[in-house]
């Protein structure tokens, strides 16, 4: 039987689908200016941060720094994407989340909302 | 343009990600005030990155060592200037004071382990002044603290450098 990977928890699979959803535009105020739009919570730059190094820890998100521009007083960019082993991982773990909740009617699969 | 206390506040950040953060921070456009706030927060939520540096085992094992002396040669100190005879409080800040310097090894963030260094000694100063036992050698028990604080990573880098193996470019 193959190791099974470490699931990413909650914040950390929003993370990574933010950065998966930005693609190449994916850096520390962009990610989190996506999840507060797509979940409507105020979220500090710090959590951010914190989430995504610990995500490079553990080899789910890679990155790569860039130089800013005049916009950003020349300060440098962090750009973030999503590995293949994090990719994995991420799939793992929403398949989980969907395991668990099959069959509870007061927590509904969105898919089957009508 | 940031503010000088804005400025100082960045040093707080963990080096890593200092520079990404402020650039992030003035790519927003926020009032001075905006900002200090944005930045304490921040400070805040990645002070858990602080210690959860990449260090060899070495290093890691020169600070455990370090931990342990700080700890012997505090309670050592605190009970020759005489806690014992002191009300409860006036231990229990000598006991923050030791503990805290102890954290403070594991932080990467120079400003923060000075900052840490700092918070000891004006722990250990104010104990002695309000105890009303006399415990004149009690601001001692933080020397060892604020040293190995203070110059410890430096040592620890330097002896780093020197066991380093010499690159392909090194002359003999």
């Amino acid at each position: 039987m193959a190791p099974r990977q470490d699931l990413p928890g909650g914040f950390e699979q929003l993370v990574m689908l933010a950065v998966t959803r930005l693609g190449d535009a994916a850096y520390g105020m962009t990610v989190r200016t996506e999840l507060e739009s797509r979940t409507g919570r105020k979220i500090s730059l710090g959590a951010v941060y914190s989430t995504l190094d610990r995500l490079e820890a553990k080899g789910y998100v890679s990155s790569k720094q860039s130089a800013g521009g005049a916009e950003r007083e020349g300060r440098a960019k962090r750009f973030f994407r999503v590995t293949a082993p994090g990719l994995r991982a991420l799939n793992e773990g929403i398949a989980a989340l969907d395991r668990m909740r099959e069959g509870i009617s007061t927590i509904p699969h969105p898919a089957r909302v009508t | 343009m940031i503010s000088p206390l804005n400025r100082a506040l960045t040093e707080f950040l963990p080096d890593k990600y200092r520079e990404e953060i402020v650039g992030d921070l003035i790519e927003q456009s926020l009032s001075t005030r905006q900002m200090m706030i944005e930045l304490l927060v921040t400070v805040a939520a990645l002070l858990p990155m602080q210690f959860r540096q990449s260090e060899d085992d070495d290093m890691k094992h020169a600070k455990w060592i370090a931990a342990a002396a700080i700890l012997v040669v505090g309670i050592l100190q605190a009970w020759d200037s005489g806690i014992l005879a002191a009300p409860p409080l006036i231990g229990t800040m000598v006991a923050v004071a030791i503990v805290i310097g102890i954290v403070g090894l594991f932080i990467a963030n120079d400003a923060v382990r000075l900052a840490i260094a700092a918070l000891v000694f004006i722990l250990l100063f104010t104990a002695r002044i309000v105890s009303p036992v006399r415990l004149p050698e009690l601001t001692l028990v933080g020397l060892p603290i604020f040293l190995i604080l203070v110059l410890g990573p430096r040592f620890m880098a330097l002896a780093k450098e020197k066991n380093r193996p010499p690159g392909p470019g090194t002359v003999a």
